[in-house]
């Protein structure tokens, strides 16, 4: 009997637990060649990962996301396929000494060189990794990325019995400075350090136009976004008012009491959990203004698109601009435009993964989708936000 | 007639155990060039005695003490002096000597810091610690520019440029490695114990200082107060602020703790210089 009730209670530990062992391959390399746009282009060192024995020559501006579970045990194969040395530091984890990636305290990885880097995710929030060698110069250079570690629960809420959000957007900060991009081998005195673009996510200025990065919801979301910075400066994000941002986490630890603010500095290091919960529409920016801390003169500023539709009634779909006949809908979405300024529609997951975008002229649409069963939403620069339609 | 004897002698001894103690101290203004972190600056400094020393002193007292500081001038210039940005204690001419008197009621980390401009630039800012527990550890900051704090203290300038480069970056008056060799600011301890770190900014910026291998707990904060009991990796500190930080280890080794501002860990252009110590932890 007592060990029916333990394999009983074994049985219930083991299905309500989601941490696992997790490995993944990861390599450095220094030959990326970062799009600047208009054709131009700039070197840049950085992390990639991959599935072996393929290693590909491919690494990503800025490296991937990395995406744990709390308490996860995570085994990182490295290796540094480049002619410097190299490390990874787990920004914020707090790993034992071993593993925690300076080359004065742990070790270094030498090139073409490999090592295994194990650790616990001992708590949901956000953090970093970075290469901890020279870091002052291989930081511009490329070599960090964002981990999000998520609850042992739940992935839609941040940290373990806290708020749930319904979509999520992780923002990564950085700088780069030109200069030392262009002249890796003599990039001249580090304490001369200017930055010449203010970065998220590896992108600058119109490259966040694209509506990759855009926040589209509607009032019935909870939104939430993770910030980060690896810069040198101060970052600033500035939130429309009616998004009203609400501060939840820091450094990778709940804080004792939520910040209600439309305004965050993030400085080199630091993270934040934000939770978005728009009371009215919204057709704005969250404007991302980067400073220089030496002589607090702003370097630049990124602007982010925000469109919260709100709740879809039909008479407010008219203020949008269009109405949706017949949601939820199956293959087919039947779209009634009211306003001859919307041409285009475009359809979101609820991640913000661009799913189709379609022509439409005044009057009734019929866009053909292949959406598997989910919630999407739809949406045109036009439109006062974005409705939700629901596809099955 | 016992019995207003007795009530009077509770009254007389209660207002002995809530009031501090009246606590005198003394420090001296001085101002010099000197060799930080491998260049020579001008350097204004709070010092204990009246010996020029490149670091800053401190000063530990208890909760509700009164503080009666007498501040020795020994500069050619008059100095205003103020308590972390809290209150203005006054002016101290050149070459004079004046005593103020301040009453620290609260917990935690606090500075007696020059105000005006030239030995605000130049980092003069001394360390108050009141009611920390004997296991604690000081970090006082302070960044700047070789040449620029020669024109400072020349006159040839006043002001903090916008092309403002710091190439002297320090804790406690030195850089790293010297950084390790000081037992007030190299922190070493157990696991468990309740370790206390304070930490003033004396310097021109905002540094924000990354622990590798433990949070820590923002125990006080004078100008960010929202961030108390914040526990973080990376906690900011702003100019002039003063802050009181919480270690309680939980596994042992040896890490660096360093500004994550990462043109302040360099000294002259060598990486792995400037805003660094190290956190060495015992089972």
């Amino acid at each position: 009997m007592k060990q029916f009730v333990l394999f009983i209670a074994v049985l219930l530990v083991t299905q309500f637990s989601t941490a696992q062992q997790v490995e993944l391959w990861m390599q450095s390399r220094m030959d990326g060649e970062l799009a600047l746009g208009s054709g131009d282009t700039t070197e840049f060192w950085g992390f990639g990962l991959y599935t072996p024995p393929i290693i590909p020559k491919d690494i990503e501006f800025v490296g991937p996301v990395l995406r744990f579970v709390e308490g996860d045990s995570i085994s990182v194969h490295f290796l540094n396929n480049s002619p410097e040395d190299h490390t990874i530091h787990w920004h914020g984890l707090d790993v034992d000494q071993a593993n925690d990636g300076v080359p004065t305290t742990s070790s270094v990885v030498d090139p073409d060189s490999n090592r295994v880097y194990s650790f616990v995710a001992t708590h949901a929030g956000t953090f970093n990794y970075h290469c901890h060698v020279f870091t002052t110069f291989h930081l511009s250079m490329g070599m960090y990325g964002l981990i999000v570690v998520d609850p042992d629960t739940s992935r839609n809420t941040i940290y373990t019995g806290g708020p749930r959000y319904t979509q999520e957007h992780n923002w990564l900060a950085s700088e780069l400075n030109r200069n030392w991009n262009d002249n890796p081998i003599s990039p001249g005195l580090m304490t001369l350090y200017d930055a010449t673009h203010g970065m998220l996510n590896g992108k600058y200025g119109a490259q966040l136009q694209d509506g990759s990065h855009d926040i589209i919801g509607t009032t019935d979301d909870t939104i939430a976004v993770r910030l980060s910075s690896m810069g040198y400066g101060k970052v600033r994000f500035i939130f429309p008012p009616e998004a009203e941002a609400e501060i939840h986490m820091s450094d990778g630890r709940q804080i004792p009491s939520v910040i209600a603010t439309d305004t965050i500095d993030v400085y080199s290091g630091e993270r934040f959990t934000v939770l978005l919960k728009p009371s009215a529409a919204i057709n704005s920016t969250v404007e991302i203004v980067y400073s220089d801390v030496r002589s607090n003169e702003e370097i630049t500023t990124n602007e982010i698109p925000i469109y919260i539709g709100v709740t879809d009634l039909d008479e407010q779909n008219i203020e949008n601009g269009i109405s949706i006949l017949g949601n939820p809908f199956q293959g087919q979405l039947k779209v009634f435009v009211h306003n001859e300024a919307i041409q285009t529609l475009t359809i979101y997951s609820m991640d913000g993964k661009l799913m189709g975008s379609e022509n439409v002229t005044p009057g009734e649409n019929t866009l053909t989708t292949q959406l598997l069963s989910g919630t999407y939403l739809i949406h045109s620069p036009k439109m006062n936000g974005a409705l939700r339609v629901v596809s099955y | 007639m016992n019995k207003i004897f007795l009530i009077a002698a509770f009254l007389l001894g209660w207002s002995n155990i809530s009031k501090g103690a009246v606590i005198d101290d003394t420090l001296y203004i001085h101002r010099d060039t000197v060799t930080m972190a491998e260049l020579l600056v001008n350097r204004c400094v709070l010092n204990p005695t009246s010996t020029f020393e490149k670091r800053n002193a401190y000063i530990d007292i208890s909760i509700g003490d009164d503080l009666q500081l007498t501040i020795i001038n020994t500069d050619s210039i008059a100095h205003d002096l103020g308590v972390s940005n809290i209150v203005s204690l006054g002016t101290v001419n050149a070459s004079d000597t004046v005593t103020f008197s301040h009453t620290f009621n609260g917990f935690g980390t606090f500075g007696i810091a020059i105000t005006s401009t030239l030995g605000y630039q130049l980092g003069a800012q001394a360390t108050v610690r009141v009611g920390i527990p004997n296991q604690s550890f000081m970090w006082n900051l302070w960044e700047m520019n070789d040449t620029l704090s020669l024109d400072l203290g020349n006159g040839i300038t006043s002001s903090i440029p916008t092309d403002y480069y710091p190439n002297v970056n320090t804790i406690n008056g030195e850089a790293h490695p010297e950084t390790v060799a000081d037992t007030l600011g190299r922190v070493i301890g157990n696991v468990g114990d309740s370790i206390y770190i304070s930490v003033v900014n004396s310097g021109n910026i905002v540094h924000t200082i990354h622990f590798h291998g433990y949070h820590v707990k923002i125990v006080q904060a004078t100008q960010n107060t929202s961030v108390i009991n914040w526990t973080k990796d990376s906690p900011v500190v702003q100019p002039r602020e003063t802050m009181t930080l919480l270690l309680v280890p939980d596994k042992p080794g040896m890490y660096p703790v360093h500004d994550h501002n990462l043109i302040s860990v360099l000294t002259q252009n060598s990486y792995g210089g400037g805003m660094i110590t190290n956190i060495t932890i015992q089972p």
